[in-house]
Parts: C-alpha cells; sequence; structure tokens
C-alpha cells in the first residue's frame, strides 16, 4: 500500500511551500533501531513524531540501519545517509519522503527533476556528501522558466482548486473551454469523465464544458480523438472555472493505447451522427487533389449521391434539398462549385463536419432529412502563422493569428487558375470559360471570461460559358454574428443574427433580338437564441427560440442590349418561419439515457402576393384559373405550423455496447425545383404556399453499437424506416422557370424509405479507417389526386437516387510518421433509369418512346482511389512544413456510366453508357504551413 | 453545333468522359403502339400527306411497319374529307378546303379501330422573312428569321430539305467511241453526267421555336441547320429549303418535349426522360397509346442558296477516298471487253506519274492518281491520264443521283 501512497504522491505533490517548511526535521525522536528495515524506522517516526514517510519499499530492501538514542530527524537521516545514498524532503505537514536517485521538490507546481539540480544533486550525493545545515534541499527562491514539456508535466500534475468551501456537502459545476496548446482554439466534442464516476460530458463546438461533480478531490480525464488525452487533478471546492489545454498527439506506431472515453459512438443517445476529422479529409483521395468534405460524406453509410460528379446529398432517401448545409451557422444553399464536381468549403479553414442523418438536435429545423454543419477554425491565438497549396485546378491561402490577447482572426481564400485546362480542348471551346473562388473570414474574440463573440462571413462566386454562349453566374453570400454569455456554471447561451444569400444568373448576347439575363435570388435573414441549463448531471436542458425571414425573387428575365424579351419579374415571395424548442437529456440511470426534445415551428406566407384560385376538384392548369387574390403587403395570408418530435434513447447493455432507438419528425417549408437528377446551378427554390404544402418527415431507427479492443474498433448496425409526405414532385414536362403558377406543375407526392447499415470503423493505430455496408430503398409515388396521369400510374416507384447496395472502404495506412498511404473503395448499385419500351419514325428519325419511370438500373458502380501522402520532417523549428500528396482517382480506369442513353443512328436505336470519368485521373498537390 | 450543357461541361473536364455502346437486354416488348405524323395543310387544294406507322422493339434495325388499308379522314363542321392511301402507310388529299377554325382527324385501321383527334386549331403560318447564314467553329450555321405582326403565332415548327451539288475528283473529257474505236471529246452534257451529282437529305430533327417571351412575336436567327466543317455538302453548292408551321401551345410543349428526350440524350443535367400525350386518341380503347400531335395550318416555305465561296469559308472539302474506292480499275467507256487498245494501256501503265510534267499528286486526289498514258486522238498526239472509274463517276461519291433538280441555278 505504501507504494500505491508514493505513486499516488507522485503524482500529487500537494505540499505548500512554507515558513517552517523542515520543522519536521528538527523534532525529537528516540529511535531503537539495530540492523532494522526502513520500516521500522519509519513506524517509529509516525508513532513519535507524527511524521509520514513515504518511499519506494524496493529501493531500500537492502539497507540496515542501526541508530539508537535521541536525535533530531534530520541528524537521524544523515547518518543513515552515510552508509546510503538517498534523498530525503519534507514538507510542512510532517510527510518525509524518500527517494533514491533523483531528488523530490515539495516545492509546489516545480518540478522537482529540474536538471541544473539534478546533476548538482547526483554529483554531490555521489561523490561528497555536504551535510547543509537545513537538511539536503537547497531552497528554491528565484522563478525558475520551465519548458514548455515541463508545463505539461506541471499541469498534468498540479492540483486546481476550484472555487471555496462554504461547506463540503453537496455539487458543484465547473465550466470551461477546452482549447489547443498551440493555437488556443477550442477543441469540440472532447469528452470530460470523471474518473471512478460515471459522469461525462462533453464540450461543444467552440470547446465550452460544463460538468457538475460532488464537492472534493477528482480527477478529469480529458480526451479527443487526435490529441493527446490529459489529466487535471482538481479540488472542488465551489462553482469556478477550468480551461484545459491539450496538445497534439504524437501518433505512435506501435502501441496503441486509447482511453475508454474517447469514443462516445457508445454512450451518446444520439443515433446517425457523423464526425468527420479534418485528418480523415486531407488523406482521403480526392479528385483532381482537392480535398472535399462533401465527398468524404458521401463515403458514409446512408449517405449516396444520384451521380458521380455530384456533391449533393442523399441521406437516408432524402432529396438533395432535404439537407441543412451550414457553415458556423450560416445556411449555405449551394455548397459546389464547377456544377458540383467540387465542394464549396476550404479544407484548410475547416475544424470539422458532423453530419445528423437520424436524431436531429431539436435547435436545427428547416430540413428534413439531415444536418451537416460545418465549423471553421478560431485562428492560432498564439501567433502569427498560415497555410497554403497547390493542385492541378485550384491554389488557396489562409492565415491566421492573433490580434491582441483575446482576438484571433482566420482568413482564407481559395481560387482557380487561369483556364489552362480549357486551352487543352478542342477549337470549339477556345470560347469557353469556368472558374470559381470562395473566401472566409472568422474573427473570434473572447471578451471576458462569460462572454465571446465570433463574426463569420463566407462568399463564394462560379461562372462558367461554354462554347462562347450563355454565361452562368452563381454564388453565396452569408455573414453572421454569434454572442456567447455564461450566465452561471449552470446555464449558458448563444445569440446570433446572420444573413444568408444565394443567387444566379444567366445571360446569353449571342442573339441580338433574344439577349437576356435571367436572375435568382433567395435571401435569409436569421435570429437564433440557444439556452443550455445544466442544472446537474442528470438532465441537460436546452431551449431556444429560432427565426427566419425569407426573401426570394422566384426569377426575372429582362432584355439586353437590343433585345426585345419581354422583361417578366416574377412577383418576390417572402414568409416568416418561426420555432419554439425544448429537449432535455435525462440520464436516468447509468445505463439508461433518453433525450425528448420538441420543435414546434411556424411558418407564415407574407404577402404583398397574387395567388391564382383554381376550379376544385379539377387537375390545376392554365385552364381552370378562376379567379386572382391579391393579398398587401405584410399580410399573413398561409399559416402552416405543427410539432416535431425528437426522441432519442441509450441503453448500455455493457461496458462495450448500447443500445439506441430515435424517432424523429422533421418539417420543410423551402423547396428546391429541380426535375434533373443533379443538383444544376438553375435550380432555383420555392416557398410553401397556398398550395405547395410543407414536407414533414418521420423517422423511426434503432441501434446496436459494439466496441472492441479498448474501443480503437468501432461496430454498429444500424436499421430505419422514413416516411416523407407532400414530396414535391413534377408533372412531365414542367416548366419551373419563370412560372408564376409553379403550382399547375407540380404534384404532391409521398415517399417511403427504409434500410441497414452496417459499419466497422478503426480509429486509431498504423490502420485506420472505416468499412460499410448500406442496404437501402427509397420509392416515391404521386398521389395527387387532382393529377389525371400520375407518374407510373401513381404507383410507387424507385427514386433517381435509389441505390439499394452500397459498400465503401476508407482505409489510412501510416508506413511512417512521414509517409502514409490512402485507398477509398466505393461500391454501388447503379441508380434507376427509364429505358425506352418501344421505336418509331417521325420527324425524319428514328425515336424511342419511354413509358414506366425508373424501372432499370444503369451498370453497378465501382472506383477505387488510391494516394500516398509525404510529409517533411518534424522538426518544430523550421521556416515552413509542407506535404506532398500524389494520388490516383479511379484508379483501375472502370467506365463507371453516369447515364445511359439512345439515339438514333443510321436507322437504328443505339444505347450508350457514358462514364464521366472513365479514366484514372492522377494528381499532385502541394501544401505547406507557417 | 450545339452541345448540351451538361456533356460540353463533362468535356471540358480534360476530356475525362466517355461513352461505350450498351444495349440492355431487358427491352424486347414489343408494344406496336399507333403513330401518326403529319400536317393538315390549310393552304386551299395544298397537299396533305398523313403518315400512319406502328412502333417496333427498341433493338430493331428494319423499317417501321406501315399501317395500310386504313380510312383516314380529314373533318370539319361535319363535312367529311377522305384520303386517299398513296404509298405503303401514306395517306394523302388535295382538294381540302378548310374555312373554320379547328378540324378533326378520324382514323379507322384495318382492324376496325377507332381513332380520333382533339380538335385542331387550323392557324394561318406568317411568310418566312429570311434564311441567313454565318460562319461558326469552321462550318456554316443557317438561321431562320419570321415574324407575325398580329403576334397571333407565337409557336413554330420547322422542316427543311438540304440539297447539294457534289463532283468527282476528275472530269472525264474523252470517251472510248466503240463503234469508231477511237477516243473522241465528250459533249459538255455527257461531261456533267458523270461530274455532278445531286443528293437531298430531310431534316431529322425537331426544330421549334417560340417568342412566347418577347414583346413582339419575333423569331430572330433561330439556328436551323449547321454545316459541319469541310462537309462535302459545301463543296460545290448548297440549297435548303424550309417549311414553316404554326403550332398551338400545346403542340409545341409536345414537340419540345420530344425534342428534348430524343435530341439532348445523355446530358447530365438534363431533365428525367418522360412523355407527353399527343392529340390522337382511341375511341376503341381509351388508356392505348397513341403517339404523335397532328397540327393544321398554312405552310410557308423558302429556298436558299450557298456557293462554295472561298472568301467567306475557308473550306478544306476533302474526298475521303478509302471509303469510296473500289478495285475496279478501268478505263471508262472499256472496261467491260477488253480490246487490243485496252489492253495495251493497261498492260503499259507504269508507276505514276510517268512525265515529270504531269498534274501533281495532291493529297486530294492523290489517291485517284493512277496513271498517265499517251493518248492519240484526231490531232496531235496529247499526253492524257487515265483514272479509276471511281474517280471520275460522282456517283462513287456520295448517296445522290445524277438528275439535276429543276430548281437548280446552274
Amino acid at each position: 500500500m505504501k507504494l500505491l501512497r508514493l505513486l499516488c504522491l507522485l503524482l500529487l505533490p500537494v505540499c505548500v511551500y512554507g515558513q517552517n517548511r523542515n520543522s519536521g526535521l528538527e523534532k525529537q525522536v528516540t529511535l531503537h533501531l539495530s540492523a532494522d528495515s526502513i520500516q521500522a524506522f519509519a513506524a517509529q517516526l509516525q508513532q513519535q513524531a507524527h511524521i509520514t514517510c513515504y518511499y519506494i519499499p524496493e529501493y531500500f530492501d537492502t539497507l540496515k540501519i542501526t541508530l539508537n538514542g535521541t536525535m533530531k530527524i534530520k541528524e537521524a537521516l544523515d547518518k543513515i545517509y552515510a552508509d546510503f545514498k538517498f534523498y530525503y524532503a519534507c514538507d510542512d505537514k510532517d510527510n518525509l519522503y524518500l527517494t533514491k536517485d533523483q531528488e523530490l521538490s515539495t516545492q509546489l507546481g516545480l518540478p522537482a527533476p529540474l536538471l541544473k539540480k539534478l546533476s548538482t544533486m547526483h554529483h554531490v550525493a555521489h561523490n561528497a556528501p555536504v551535510k547543509t545545515k537545513n537538511g539536503k534541499r537547497i531552497p528554491i527562491t528565484t522563478t525558475v522558466t520551465p519548458t514548455k514539456s515541463v508545463i505539461l508535466d506541471y499541469d498534468e500534475n498540479k492540483l486546481f482548486t476550484i472555487g471555496s468551501y462554504q461547506n463540503s456537502q453537496g455539487y458543484a459545476t465547473i465550466t470551461g473551454y477546452v482549447r489547443h496548446r498551440n493555437t488556443g482554439e477550442g477543441i469540440g466534442h472532447a469528452s470530460i469523465a470523471i474518473a471512478d464516476m460515471q459522469t461525462k460530458t462533453m464540450t461543444d463546438a467552440y470547446g465550452y464544458y460544463t460538468i457538475t461533480m460532488p464537492k472534493g478531490r477528482h480527477t478529469l480525464m480529458i480526451t479527443c480523438i487526435g490529441l493527446a488525452d490529459a489529466r487535471r487533478q482538481i479540488d472542488i471546492r465551489g462553482a469556478g472555472q477550468l480551461n484545459i489545454q491539450l496538445h497534439d498527439y504524437v501518433t505512435s506506431l506501435k502501441g496503441v493505447t486509447i482511453a475508454s472515453s474517447k469514443s462516445h459512438n457508445i454512450l451518446d443517445p444520439e443515433m446517425g451522427a457523423s464526425k468527420i476529422e479534418i485528418r480523415t479529409l486531407k488523406q482521403v483521395p480526392a479528385l483532381m487533389g482537392e480535398a472535399d468534405i462533401l465527398r468524404v460524406l458521401q463515403t458514409l453509410p446512408g449517405v449516396t449521391s444520384a451521380g458521380e460528379g455530384s456533391t449533393g446529398l442523399n441521406v437516408r432517401g432524402g432529396n438533395v434539398d432535404q439537407n441543412l448545409v451550414l457553415l458556423d451557422g450560416a445556411t449555405i444553399y449551394n455548397p459546389s462549385h464547377f456544377f458540383g464536381f467540387f465542394s464549396g468549403f476550404n479544407a484548410d479553414l475547416v475544424k470539422d463536419a458532423e453530419l445528423y442523418k437520424s436524431s436531429i438536435p431539436v435547435k436545427y429545423g428547416s430540413r428534413l432529412s439531415s444536418v451537416l454543419e460545418v465549423l471553421t477554425r478560431e485562428g492560432n491565438r498564439n501567433k502569427f502563422s498560415g497555410s497554403g497549396g497547390i493542385g492541378p485546378l485550384s491554389g488557396h491561402l489562409s492565415l491566421e493569428g492573433p490580434i491582441g490577447s483575446k482576438t484571433s482572426f482566420l482568413v482564407g481564400g481559395r481560387s482557380t487558375y487561369s483556364d489552362w485546362t480549357l486551352q487543352l480542348l478542342p477549337d470549339q471551346y477556345k470560347n469557353s470559360r469556368a472558374g470559381f473562388y470562395d473566401a472566409n473570414l472568422k474573427i473570434t474574440s473572447d471578451l471576458n471570461d462569460h462572454n465571446s463573440l465570433f463574426v463569420a462571413g463566407y462568399i463564394s462566386g462560379d461562372r462558367f460559358r461554354l462554347d462562347g454562349d450563355t454565361l452562368y453566374r452563381y454564388g453565396n453570400m452569408n455573414g453572421i454574428v454569434k454572442w456567447k454569455h455564461i450566465f452561471n456554471p449552470h446555464l449558458y447561451g448563444s445569440m446570433d443574427v446572420g444573413i444568408d444569400h444565394y443567387n444566379f444568373d444567366m445571360s446569353s448576347r449571342n442573339n441580338k433580338i433574344n439577349a437576356y439575363r435571367f436572375k435568382f435570388d433567395v435571401s435569409q435573414y436569421h435570429f437564433n437564441t440557444n439556452l443550455i441549463y445544466t442544472p446537474n448531471n442528470a438532465h441537460k436542458i436546452e431551449a431556444g427560440i429560432s427565426m427566419v425571414y425569407y426573401k426570394l425573387h422566384p426569377g426575372s428575365k429582362l432584355p439586353l442590349d437590343s433585345g426585345i424579351t419581354t422583361p417578366i419579374t416574377l412577383s418576390p415571395e417572402q414568409a416568416v418561419e418561426s420555432a419554439l424548442y425544448i429537449s432535455d437529456q435525462y440520464t436516468v440511470s447509468p445505463k439508461l439515457t433518453v433525450e425528448v426534445g420538441l420543435r414546434y415551428s411556424l411558418f407564415n406566407y407574407l404577402g404583398p402576393r397574387d395567388v391564382y384560385g383554381y376550379a376544385p376538384n379539377l387537375e390545376r392548369d392554365v385552364t381552370t384559373i378562376i379567379d386572382t387574390s391579391h393579398y398587401a403587403a405584410g399580410k399573413l395570408f398561409k399559416t402552416y405550423h405543427g410539432p416535431e418530435p425528437r426522441i432519442a434513447a441509450r441503453y448500455s447493455l455493457s461496458e462495450n455496447s448500447s443500445l439506441k432507438a430515435a424517432y424523429n419528425r422533421t418539417r420543410q417549408y423551402i423547396h428546391m425545383l429541380s426535375n434533373t437528377t443533379v443538383v444544376t446551378p438553375t435550380d432555383i427554390w420555392k416557398l410553401s404556399d397556398p398550395y405547395i404544402k410543407p414536407t414533414v418527415a418521420d423517422q423511426v431507427s434503432l441501434g446496436i453499437y459494439h466496441n472492441f479492443k479498448d474501443n480503437v474498433i468501432e461496430t454498429s448496425i444500424e436499421v430505419y424506416y422514413k416516411w416523407i409526405q407532400h414530396a414535391l414532385s413534377y408533372k412531365n414536362d414542367a416548366t419551373l422557370l419563370l412560372n408564376p403558377h409553379i403550382e399547375t406543375d407540380v404534384a404532391n407526392a409521398d415517399s417511403k424509405a427504409y434500410g441497414v447499415e452496417f459499419l466497422v470503423k478503426k480509429t486509431a493505430g498504423k490502420l485506420n479507417g472505416w468499412f460499410s455496408y448500406t442496404y437501402s430503398r427509397v420509392f416515391l409515388r404521386m398521389n395527387d389526386p387532382l393529377v389525371s396521369e400520375p407518374v407510373n400510374g401513381g404507383a410507387y416507384y424507385p427514386a433517381e437516387y435509389d441505390k439499394p447496395h452500397v459498400v465503401n472502404l476508407i482505409a489510412n495506412y501510416r508506413v511512417s510518421h512521414r509517409f502514409s498511404l490512402s485507398l477509398t473503395s466505393i461500391y454501388t448499385t447503379g441508380r434507376p433509369i427509364t429505358l425506352p419500351v418501344a421505336r418509331y419514325y417521325m420527324s425524319g428519325s428514328y425515336r424511342v418512346y419511354y413509358e414506366d419511370r425508373n424501372q432499370y438500373r444503369i451498370p453497378d458502380y465501382f472506383r477505387t482511389d488510391f494516394s500516398i501522402n509525404i510529409e517533411g520532417n518534424h522538426k518544430i523549428r523550421k521556416l515552413a512544413h509542407s506535404s506532398w500528396t500524389l494520388g490516383v482517382y479511379n484508379m483501375f480506369a472502370r467506365k463507371n456510366a453516369y447515364s445511359v442513353y439512345f439515339t438514333s443512328e443510321e436507322g437504328k436505336v443505339n444505347g450508350y453508357k457514358l462514364s464521366i470519368f472513365g479514366t484514372a485521373i492522377p494528381f499532385v498537390t502541394y501544401n505547406f504551413k507557417f | 453545333m450545339r452541345y448540351p450543357l451538361g456533356l460540353a461541361l463533362m468535356i471540358i473536364l480534360l476530356g475525362y468522359s466517355c461513352k461505350d455502346p450498351y444495349l440492355p437486354n431487358v427491352i424486347a416488348s414489343n408494344r406496336n403502339y399507333l403513330v401518326v405524323e403529319g400536317v393538315i395543310n390549310a393552304t386551299p387544294g395544298a397537299l396533305t400527306r398523313i403518315r400512319l406507322t406502328r412502333t417496333t422493339n427498341v433493338g430493331d434495325t428494319a423499317m417501321v411497319a406501315a399501317e395500310q388499308q386504313a380510312n383516314v379522314s380529314v373533318e370539319q363542321d361535319g363535312t367529311i374529307y377522305p384520303l386517299t392511301e398513296s404509298d405503303s402507310g401514306y395517306y394523302q388529299i388535295s382538294s381540302l378546303h378548310l374555312t373554320g377554325t379547328t378540324c378533326r382527324l378520324n382514323i379507322t385501321t384495318q382492324k376496325n379501330e377507332q381513332y380520333q383527334s382533339d380538335d385542331i386549331p387550323v392557324k394561318i403560318t406568317p411568310l418566312i422573312d429570311s434564311i441567313t447564314y454565318a460562319p461558326k467553329d469552321g462550318g456554316v450555321a443557317l438561321f431562320v428569321t419570321t415574324h407575325d405582326d398580329m403576334a397571333n403565332t407565337r409557336y413554330y415548327r420547322w422542316e427543311f430539305d438540304e440539297t447539294w451539288e457534289y463532283h468527282s475528283p476528275y472530269q472525264s473529257t474523252i470517251t472510248y467511241d466503240w463503234s469508231k474505236r477511237m477516243l473522241q471529246y465528250k459533249t459538255l452534257a455527257a461531261q456533267d453526267s458523270l461530274y455532278r451529282c445531286f443528293q437531298s437529305q430531310a431534316s431529322t430533327s425537331i426544330e421549334v421555336s417560340s417568342s412566347e417571351t418577347l414583346d413582339k412575336d419575333v423569331i430572330y436567327k433561330y439556328p436551323i441547320a449547321f454545316i459541319p466543317a469541310a462537309s462535302v455538302k459545301l463543296s460545290v453548292l448548297y440549297s435548303l429549303h424550309i417549311r414553316q408551321y404554326a403550332l398551338p401551345k400545346a403542340a409545341y410543349n409536345y414537340f419540345l418535349n420530344l425534342k428534348k428526350t430524343s435530341q439532348n440524350p445523355g446530358d447530365v443535367f438534363g431533365p428525367l426522360p418522360g412523355e407527353l400525350k399527343g392529340n390522337i386518341h382511341s375511341l376503341t380503347r381509351k388508356e392505348e397509346v397513341v403517339i404523335g400531335y397532328v397540327t393544321a395550318s398554312s405552310i410557308t416555305e423558302q429556298r436558299i442558296f450557298l456557293y462554295n465561296d472561298p472568301t467567306f469559308y475557308d473550306w478544306k472539302y476533302s474526298f475521303d477516298y478509302d471509303r469510296y474506292a473500289q478495285n475496279a480499275i478501268s478505263i471508262e467507256g472499256i472496261d467491260v471487253t477488253l480490246s487490243d487498245q485496252s489492253k495495251y494501256y493497261l498492260e503499259n501503265r507504269s508507276p505514276c506519274p510517268l512525265d515529270p510534267a504531269a498534274p501533281p499528286c495532291t493529297s486530294t486526289f492523290g489517291a485517284c492518281c493512277t496513271h498517265a498514258i499517251p493518248l492519240h486522238l484526231s490531232g496531235p498526239q496529247l499526253l492524257g491520264y487515265v483514272y479509276d472509274t471511281t474517280c471520275i463517276d460522282c456517283i462513287f461519291w456520295g448517296k445522290g443521283g445524277r438528275k439535276k433538280p429543276d430548281y437548280w441555278p446552274r
């Protein structure tokens, strides 16, 4: 037990350097020892002088002490020292430490093995014992500035006393930030657990945490993937603050030790949340070397995309417009570049991205299927630094650093080069142009202990002109201010306001009569408040209000130059979507956690607007319009509202496994109008109106989770079933642009989706990555009684993104600290297509007749990408750190069909399958960091 | 050439895209739907032709089956104008005098299945203002411009015929007169009959446009046809003849949809294929699919000629000799029976060119330059050239014939 006590002591140098620090050594004792052991010596000191000795018995097992008489303890020790070289130290609480080979300090926080002193002492101890006046300790009177590595030990070993005792009973709450040591940025999703207790909490996205525990001494275990584990000794006496710094985890290639709390898949009640680590993102081989969040997300179980080139996400049978894409809280309407081949997020600036596909937290609303929350970093709080890189298509650069002591900034941008790729094309494309850019700015400031603020802005733009004809442009513009306030250790909240804007336009000047410009834009002004109240560890209550004011300009077409295009400007649409929400994450017992939430959303469609009236019970058509009603500005003329319950529960089956269940309802009031398979820049958005009802989705899901090998391997199986009501579908030949009565061209549909997702993930080690298999189906049905000829006769048919079998493998193998290999392999069932059933001759050519929609499939899809990441040396003091990534996209050059089409050639109808990236595409990128 | 947006983009992506033949086995159902095609010509006394066919399997290569021996009639205000079958599946009439604003098409097939159109509005088609052309991507683009001052038309459809003159690489000027057993100069007409050929081709695409988004009912320079770079069509003289039809809006939508689903295939961002109902319905079985949209209007026409004008376009037309080359090496006129003289020519032929002064074997006609031989005509000895038959007979150089169209200007 002594051993344990000593070890414990080494971790807890609790002594305070006091004035009578060596008083214990001055005490008189009468010793009776003849060739006795150190134990006997210690027992006599304890008995007579109440001095407790701490030592490792093994170190002293050869020592035989023979001492008789009354003497000061100091003298006794010196006598023993004459035969046996050891160190001793005593603190003001009469604890005597006996050590061998290494001196122990009793000085608070300052490490014993101060290198210089230690060597001196060694020397002294082994050559000429010096009998000092005050024992052998040399009092440390000067302040020593330890090196950084020592500081770490210092924090780990220091006892932090928090608050002051009013009484020693009951509970206290501490709060604070977990930050990165090097950059000072908040660390999200770090786990904080109290040793020997079930209590556990997670930091929020900005690194903030709150945890409640019984007063007294505790050890906090702080863990986060990719960062070194940390411990803090705390003595909780009352509510207070503790900020914790973590530093990078130096990859250990051999042994792997992972703290059990590192993975939260077992313990969190929420289901279907997937976090993309930025490290993973940068390792995965990318198309043209552009590290791309959306493409990595597409490799997660339950996420598919309609086509190879597309970054649009179909999450668990949801349409591409049913994902709320948030960048620092701002809604990005079109998160893609270059027609959807690349995502709009600069991987250099992203801290992490989390996709919620099953239990969606109550604070999020207005989209049905998923929430993708992308957070940018806060910027380095300690020093000015930057990074950049160049790839075949674009270059990027970012700068960050502190402004004063409390504020940091991060600014970054990305842009394509001049259209050099287009120079490689045939002459007929010499007039083509394509390019994109995006830029982010973020300023984060800690106003004081209780208030912090960030301002973030994002702007992106794309323009392309093909064949010298129509010029297309689109872009996002977002700005947000978020203020976070800590009321008390139990209650904190945030408030944000922001503007999101998306616009696209196309213009053509080739034909002087028809020259035109078409414009569309959507803006939203949003305000959110969110409060999190943690009365104790059993409850975490979150409540808030969210309001969005939408303003859409559904389209205008104006003549350019001398064109005679009739100017058309559809009247704008405006609406307010408000929501109130509350949820409680209740830890019923260590085994059972439930999260019960309710979001109530209200949608008011506002004037001014003209609304057509249609003859009742007839198919809506221009011919069935019977009247037009005008609603004045600001008039609420259509209201939809409804509850959105969100329930999730987790039951632990064992320490390593748990069972989770969730039910989720979501409502969506804004819809993308698109009758193409993939997202195109010409897609526009439309608010729910008197005819277009909000879409409503219900999802139930059940999952079982089991971790192996100290949580290094995570496995899960999730099943879900989802119903969507009032999905929009389009009549054949629907006109979507510049249509003042969209209701005549769309039809009501519903959808059902179900699936099972298997995931095996290895989170650490030389080899890491994941393997997933998903079986899922999604069907649509046009069940509008007002449509006389519904698609496929009103029966269920597979959606364009229905891909029953999906297998993904993402693997990264670290050969050495500087060299790693990554492999991505994807297999999916081919997407459904409509095939022709008959051939006929008309207008001088053979043509084909299509019948039931989506009854056949294109050939299965299989692709493997490979990349090699080479980093420069890891010297800390270096001007810039650089890395190279070499890779091949589609390394087997498989010609995966993107689409199948039929065309008539010389009297025969020929089918073709078209592959977009039907060859192996190599790439090289260079990145640097300073 | 207008590429679908997505297709062009894929090509831009460094040409990584590619297409491969693909015909799934699953499509093998014979629906045998009735297909109706034609325009009821509202110009009094002009020819109206309606064609009835049946659909085939998608993978078939056979011609479509004509629907024969049907009773087809145009009905207006109770008056029935029966059409007579001229060719197999073609039904026509030249004695229509439509006076009302709508008419109807009735069909009764041989199997006594009855079909009827919706009421077809009878439209008046405005005149074509002009057909213009401009160089584009090395080729020539042709445009049609029209307008309706009354703004009653708005929706237009066009069909066109292209006709072009083309020549054999060499003109044969000498013939071997078998009766006189001597070589003689040909008459100009005889020279032309082998040298000049004419080929016609009907439009194979659906061309529709609308002025619905414009202030005025104007179609300005609608790109209707395109002659690709180096096409034989413009090697000598080219003619484009356009017929214009006014459409009701529903018919415009029908044809536009058909154009989208059948002419922009494989467009990455293209719409899902879907069918629009035509305006012919079965009276026997209501749910039966009938393909086609019949319209009624007057028809206006215009023709334009384009000469091979080197000042206007840098025409790089070249013959694809290998494609047409036959093994028949002979001298025009004597390739059937070999006389002594012809034997002499053939046996004494020597590598080309025999005479260093012979015309150079240009890259254009190099493959035709076979032999140079001395010829004994009535006058002094000349150096002549003997070519393969394929080099002097235009019939081998296209799919056209020797008959010059009546309207040909020269």
